[in-house]
């Protein structure tokens, strides 16, 4: 079991969150989408059941905050997981195939990492149409390079160590090499991009639900919470800060959990 | 080694004029070995010999930067040189196996033993798991590995350098293919660790039939266990023949200088002999003409 207080707060951090989003309508005190003019801005009150306050509709932060859980961990998950089957698979075959196939892939990568993410992103969504689908595939499209590239190096080396060359010897196929004898020992090295993947997934959304390119505006969103808190700041602190701290501490989860989880499957540094 | 009125004298391996070369320059230069069916033989010389690239260019393993320019390589009448990349992996490991060089970095790290050694059963010999487990057992058995049921559980940096070689020595037997060769399968190990591996591989070849092509410069190594023996430097064959025949009487004077190289331990005040300047100059001068 690892030890390592970064993996136990971040995934502790991070399972609170799957519960909360996963209970959402058995843990939020009120509806998320209800409003009430009479208690518009009303501040973090004990008495009034509106922990966390309420926003400038008199819908309930705490509420909203629970629900939009929800749509930051779909994309985080769903997001990171396809981006890191796409770029694993584009890694491993660069890298363990090489020849034309790295050219063509390498050379990918370079024209992909030369846009800047956040312009491609809103871009993609502007074209694919706003909605969760689009926020996806954008996250997917944009960020499988960061698996692809690291996995490609990985995959490089571990061709040239021995155990590769015993299995050739032994007259096992290239595929069967490269999934029985390569993959496992680049798969701590994708268990951690993913986390750290995630944490990026979760501040891309932000952003397109910011500029109001993501889920439609109704449905509760961190990043579109933060765009409504941004406007009644001197009114209301209560509906910036909160969403805002929220996102703050998943993000620094997702990274300490890849942190801790970097060192906790380093075999190097594991005896 | 009284052991040529029991061979049967067939040839399982010919090399012919085999010649390679990498963008340094040539590394083989007419190459002609026979191996035949049972013996070991021994590939002898020191690094740069071409001893490593004649083994990997008979497992079809050759690193792109080497070429193969000329020559053939018959295993039972077939050149392994004409052959598909596909065909070559229907031979390697049911007929040919390799015995690598180094058992720390030869077993994949993230892989149980019990996985890697049933590898060659399961994928070649088609055999379910449960079987393949139950043959793995007896294989680890045979290398005098104890406690194989828990050896099987194992990763490979939980056992020891020589415990790691016996696995590969049994995962090379594990299809009992008609030659192995060992690629200096004792430098890695200790002393003490060394004799014990060369008995079992010797007393493995034995009990299969085994042909064997071993790959070292150690000329102690070469006695202990080997047939024939065939003497290369530069990538050219200098003499080939009976292991006890050449060390007895050695007919070109690089291998006399090898053989007084070697330090004795009966005369430790003796100061040790390298193989002199001239010879290497004239040898180089020999190869390149």
């Amino acid at each position: 079991m690892p030890r390592d207080f970064r993996i136990i707060w971040g995934g502790g951090f991070i399972l609170l969150l799957l519960l909360a989003a996963l209970f959402a309508p058995l843990l939020s005190p009120f509806d998320p989408l209800e409003q009430d003019l009479l208690i518009a801005t009303a501040p973090p009150l004990m008495e009034t059941g509106h922990y966390l306050g309420t926003d400038s509709l008199g819908r309930d932060v705490l509420s909203r905050l629970i629900h939009a859980c929800r749509i930051a961990l779909t994309v985080a998950f769903v997001a990171s997981i396809l981006a890191g089957l796409l770029g694993t698979l584009l890694g491993l075959v660069a890298g363990y195939f090489g020849g034309w196939w790295d050219t063509i892939i390498s050379r990918l990568i370079d024209i992909w990492m030369a846009f800047p993410p956040v312009l491609l992103s809103i871009l993609l969504v502007a074209v694919l149409g706003s909605g969760l689908h689009s926020v996806i595939v954008a996250i997917v499209v944009i960020d499988w390079t960061r698996f692809a590239r690291v996995v490609r190096v990985e995959a490089q080396q571990q061709a040239k160590l021995e155990y590769a060359e015993a299995a050739t010897a032994l007259g096992m196929g290239r595929a069967a090499i490269l999934f029985r004898e390569i993959l496992p020992n680049i798969l701590p090295v994708v268990l951690v991009l993913l986390s750290l993947e995630m944490g990026i997934a979760v501040i891309v959304e932000a952003i397109l639900s910011f500029v109001g390119l993501s889920v439609s505006t109704d449905t509760a969103t961190w990043g579109g919470m933060i765009a409504e808190g941004r406007q009644i700041i001197y009114q209301a602190w209560w509906v910036l800060v909160f969403p805002l701290v929220t996102l703050f501490l998943t993000v620094l989860a997702f990274n300490q959990l890849g942190d801790g989880l970097r060192q906790w499957l380093d075999p190097m540094l594991k005896r | 080694m009284a052991r040529s009125n029991v061979e049967t004298m067939s040839t399982v391996i010919d090399i012919r004029n085999l010649s390679a070369r990498s963008a340094a320059g040539a590394i083989l230069r007419d190459v002609s070995l026979t191996v035949n069916a049972g013996e070991a033989m021994a590939l002898v010389g020191e690094s740069g010999a071409g001893k490593s690239t004649i083994a990997k260019a008979v497992l079809g393993i050759l690193p792109a930067a080497i070429r193969i320019t000329g020559g053939e390589i018959l295993f039972d009448g077939q050149d392994l040189l004409k052959l598909s990349p596909a065909q070559i992996r229907e031979l390697l490991g049911v007929h040919i196996a390799l015995i690598p060089q180094d058992p720390l970095t030869s077993l994949n790290p993230s892989r149980r033993i019990g996985d890697q050694l049933t590898d060659g059963l399961r994928l070649r010999a088609k055999l379910n798991r449960a079987d393949a487990m139950t043959k793995a057992l007896v294989l680890l058995n045979n290398v005098h590995i104890r406690d194989p049921e828990l050896v099987l559980k194992r990763y490979p940096h939980e056992l020891s350098g020589g415990m790691r070689q016996r696995v590969l020595i049994a995962q090379a037997f594990s299809l009992n293919p008609r030659v192995i060769i060992a690629d200096e399968p004792t430098t890695a190990l200790d002393v003490t660790v060394q004799k014990q591996v060369l008995r079992l591989i010797r007393q493995l070849q034995r009990d299969h039939g085994t042909t064997l092509l071993f790959v070292t410069h150690d000329l102690g190594v070469v006695a202990q266990i080997c047939d024939r023996m065939t003497v290369l430097y530069g990538g050219k064959v200098l003499e080939q023949g009976s292991t006890a025949e050449i060390l007895r009487n050695p007919q070109h004077r690089y291998t006399r200088a090898l053989l007084a190289a070697n330090p004795r331990y009966d005369q430790p005040e003796q100061r040790l002999k390298p193989v002199p300047d001239d010879l290497i100059a004239d040898l180089k001068r020999e190869i390149a003409s």
